[in-house]
């Protein structure tokens, strides 16, 4: 077994799957993958919640040993581990905060103070603040991109606060604590961690929104002027188009899974035809006409989209998002998904993949893993900030800053192309 | 001993709601704060410059936030500290304002979530705007204030419709006048729930209770205050008169139709305990058999020579429907105490189970999704009806 140090690991408990990315921080843009592991499971998960804790730790300790035995690195020996979360009564919103410069100089003193403050929300006792994002900085009333060093005599940061429920939260913690020895890891909101892996800060800076099409869940970010103006996640995703088509033709819910999942649907779509024949739940062979498929797919399909569209209207995202829409997910592979993006929300659409995932495995760069590979570069870039480099900021300061994160990885992929 | 009980208003309608606070003898025994955006507002409440904060007055010139959300969250968030320091010594906090505008709106829950900081139980009193004369835009931005940001933090509750004002004043009567009577009925209130939650020294209303009540789900609230000079010989039945055609109750529909009803008697020393009993079986009488009823008395040399009933109504918000029946059972802990006698056995209520009537798949017996009212996780072409032709089996 080899002992790395510089190793950092992410994992997701998705609806469909549990999956562990393992990676070594280099001193390139991005991490490079070491070790990968994804596991089918059925019930574990359900809505972004763990169903049953035993079994979510088993499947992950099988995880663990997987990636231990191909990579020869013992993922549990990585310094900084980040969960994905995306149910939990997950919600986000803006906070203000604001401080005082005595000196009449912005210093870290006064960014912390004020990025604090944001975060004092009046929660209920049983939530916690998950993530926090700068979004934007005025000083005496003036917005400026950086703060640090700028003349005036108050900061006020707008952030934007990711907050859950605790004991759900913790549900996650423990499952990962057990099966890595560690007594902490870091909580991500999942859209937070897609946004991570896959925008470019060209597209947060003019505007987009992304949304992760998963099975159990569908999360959403808009990001413009280089700060998040709203992200949530809803509890709804391709395990109800699959739930849907089992019961509009009665047929077993694997069978519609399948359908959607390893293409054969897609293929149907493309080729034109005129029906499919599956096996029923009765046993019978039957003929679905397409187009029947066609009215319970994109009837759900456009549903999702249309509340993600009422809450960005309640958020009063602007309208001139330049750089559209970006779709990814496991969902998003499915050809009517984008089609019914562009339908809903009139934006020009892309979908994208984690094309910058580097190393050994190859199976990362599918959309379906955008969100676990921004996980781990968070992983990486918070093990750069506390480990790698000795004039990196406190980990204390560090550990809510989100925002900092992207401000980093800014200079990084200033010389990356995607 | 006196707590130390706090009252602070937040924005314009909280500053007129305290200026009246001030000029009742009564609300000696309460610290009186004021925090706004407008200079204005917080000179018109009277209170001391030392008892009021001008939130970001180099910002905003003490001319108000204008009705934005954004500027009054902003202004007041750059008052925390001062808020801190304003409300440490509290033992009770009681928030009033009235929702819609800019500093309140904002204001509110970040005065609660400072209060929240330092461990000091807080009761929030807020006007809601009038449903029928202002915009739609305002209601909605009170009503997403009171349920996604105040009642989660507030211990307790009580969101008055204006739009009560309607059912009780003449229409002839002059709109100033109208407010001015709302903001004193606001005030009695406060003045009441302040005394009996902290004084009540003949029967009192526990704290914990009275949050328990507000806490279990959201409500709106109508208030009612009945006055009579206590020589009066018939001072308990004029005290009710004047309560049930108080301008903030909408009439006595309003208790008939209460779920939860908060009924006081205050007065001066001379008040014995058969005119409390006697003003409290009266108001006993008047609310629904199956409502929670909560009660309290206290003399005080403050309420001196005069008697007041005071009944705050509560309606639960028909949407926590769901909530209601499985914390039916709570509920029920209450009642035996309050509204039934000790020897009648209390058959246990017989739930409604939401049994329904469309397949969910896999989705049954998980926590439902829902939007603007409809179960997600029921398939979309059931819910909205679309034609499918069927299936055809091969032969």
């Amino acid at each position: 077994m080899v002992h790395n140090h510089n190793i950092v690991s992410a994992v997701e408990f998705g609806t469909s799957k549990i999956t562990l990315l393992t990676g070594e921080c280099t001193n390139s843009a991005a991490p490079r993958i070491i070790g990968y592991c994804t596991i089918p499971h059925n019930g574990v998960v359900v809505k972004g919640e763990i169903q049953d804790m035993e079994k979510a730790e088993e499947l992950l300790e099988r995880a663990v040993k997987t990636v231990s035995d191909d990579s020869g690195i013992d993922p549990a020996e990585g310094k900084i581990l980040t969960v994905l979360v995306n149910g939990c009564q997950t919600a986000s919103r803006q906070g203000i905060g604001t401080a005082k410069a005595r000196s009449g100089i912005i210093t870290d003193d006064e960014i912390f103070a004020a990025s604090e403050e944001a975060k004092v929300l009046n929660l209920a006792a049983d939530r916690e603040i998950i993530n926090s994002a700068t979004t934007s900085f005025l000083v005496d009333s003036r917005q400026v991109l950086n703060p640090r060093g700028q003349s005036g005599t108050e900061l006020e940061i707008r952030a934007h606060i990711v907050h859950a429920v605790s004991s759900r939260i913790d549900n996650f913690r423990k499952v990962i604590c057990r099966c890595f020895d560690t007594a902490e890891c870091d909580v991500l909101f999942s859209p937070l961690a897609s946004d991570i892996g896959i925008l470019s800060d060209k597209e947060r800076d003019s505007g987009v929104l992304l949304v992760d099409i998963g099975a159990g869940c569908t999360d959403y970010v808009v990001e413009f002027k280089n700060g998040i103006w709203s992200s949530g996640s809803l509890q709804l995703g391709f395990e109800h188009v699959a739930n849907d088509l089992s019961i509009a033709f009665s047929l077993p819910v694997n069978t519609c899974r399948q359908l959607l999942a390893n293409g054969k649907l897609n293929a149907e779509i493309e080729n034109n035809s005129e029906e499919i024949e599956c096996i029923n739940n009765s046993g019978k062979k039957i003929r679905i006409p397409m187009q029947d498929i066609l009215t319970v797919v994109d009837a759900r399909l456009e549903e999702i989209f249309t509340v993600i569209k009422h809450n960005l209207i309640a958020d009063k995202v602007p309208k001139n998002l330049e750089s559209g829409g970006v779709l990814t997910g496991g969902g998003a592979k499915f050809i009517r998904t984008k089609e019914a993006f562009s339908k809903i929300f009139e934006l020009s659409c892309s979908v994208r993949f984690p094309a910058d995932a580097d190393g050994a495995v190859t199976e990362v760069k599918d959309p379906a893993f955008s969100a676990v590979w921004g996980a781990l570069k968070f992983s990486a870039e918070k093990f750069m900030q506390t480990c790698g480099d000795p004039g990196s900021r406190n980990r204390d300061n560090w550990h809510n800053r989100w925002k900092s994160v992207v401000s980093n990885f800014k200079d990084f992929w200033a010389s990356f192309k995607f | 001993m006196q707590k130390a009980i706090t009252v602070i208003a937040a924005g314009g309608a909280g500053c007129r709601i305290m200026t009246k606070l001030k000029t009742m003898p009564q609300s000696s025994v309460l610290n009186l704060k004021a925090i706004d955006t407008d200079r204005q507002d917080l000179i018109a409440s009277t209170l001391p410059a030392s008892d009021t904060i001008l939130a970001a007055e180099a910002w905003r010139r003490g001319k108000g936030c204008g009705g934005s959300i954004i500027d009054g969250q902003r202004a007041i968030a750059s008052a925390r500290s001062a808020i801190r320091t304003m409300l440490k010594d509290s033992e009770l906090i009681f928030v009033i304002g009235g929702l819609g505008g800019g500093t309140a709106t904002s204001g509110i829950p970040i005065i609660l979530s400072e209060a929240s900081a330092l461990h000091i139980p807080t009761i929030c009193i807020i006007s809601m705007p009038f449903f029928s004369l202002e915009s739609k835009v305002k209601s909605m931005t009170a009503e997403k204030a009171l349920h996604e940001d105040i009642f989660p933090t507030a211990d307790g509750v009580l969101a008055l419709p204006n739009d009560l004002l309607f059912a009780a004043i003449a229409p002839e009567t002059p709109i100033e006048e109208a407010f001015q009577l709302a903001d004193q009925e606001f005030a009695r209130t406060v003045l009441a729930l302040s005394a009996i939650l902290t004084g009540g020294n003949l029967f009192s209303t526990k704290l914990s209770d009275f949050c328990a009540i507000l806490n279990k789900q959201k409500n709106t609230c109508a208030i009612g205050i009945g006055r009579a000079t206590a020589d009066t010989p018939d001072k308990i039945e004029k005290a009710l008169g004047a309560m049930l055609n108080s301008p903030l109750l909408g009439g006595l529909d309003r208790i008939s139709e209460a779920d939860a009803v908060i009924f006081s008697v205050l007065g001066d020393a001379s008040l014995s305990i058969g005119d409390a009993k006697n003003a409290l079986e009266c108001g006993k009488k008047l609310i629904p058999e199956n409502a929670i009823f909560m009660s309290g008395a206290a003399t005080s040399q403050h309420w001196e020579n005069f008697l007041q009933l005071s009944i705050v109504a509560i309606k639960f918000d028909e949407r926590d429907a769901a909530r209601t029946v499985l914390s039916s059972e709570d509920t029920a802990s209450l009642l035996p105490d309050m509204n039934t006698s000790k020897n009648t056995p209390v058959a246990p209520a017989q739930l409604d189970l939401p049994l329904g009537d469309t397949d969910k798949g896999i989705m049954q017996g998980t926590v439902a999704v829902t939007f603007n009212g409809m179960d997600l996780d029921i398939p979309t072409y059931i819910r909205r009806n679309l034609a499918l032709t069927g299936a055809k089996q091969v032969k």
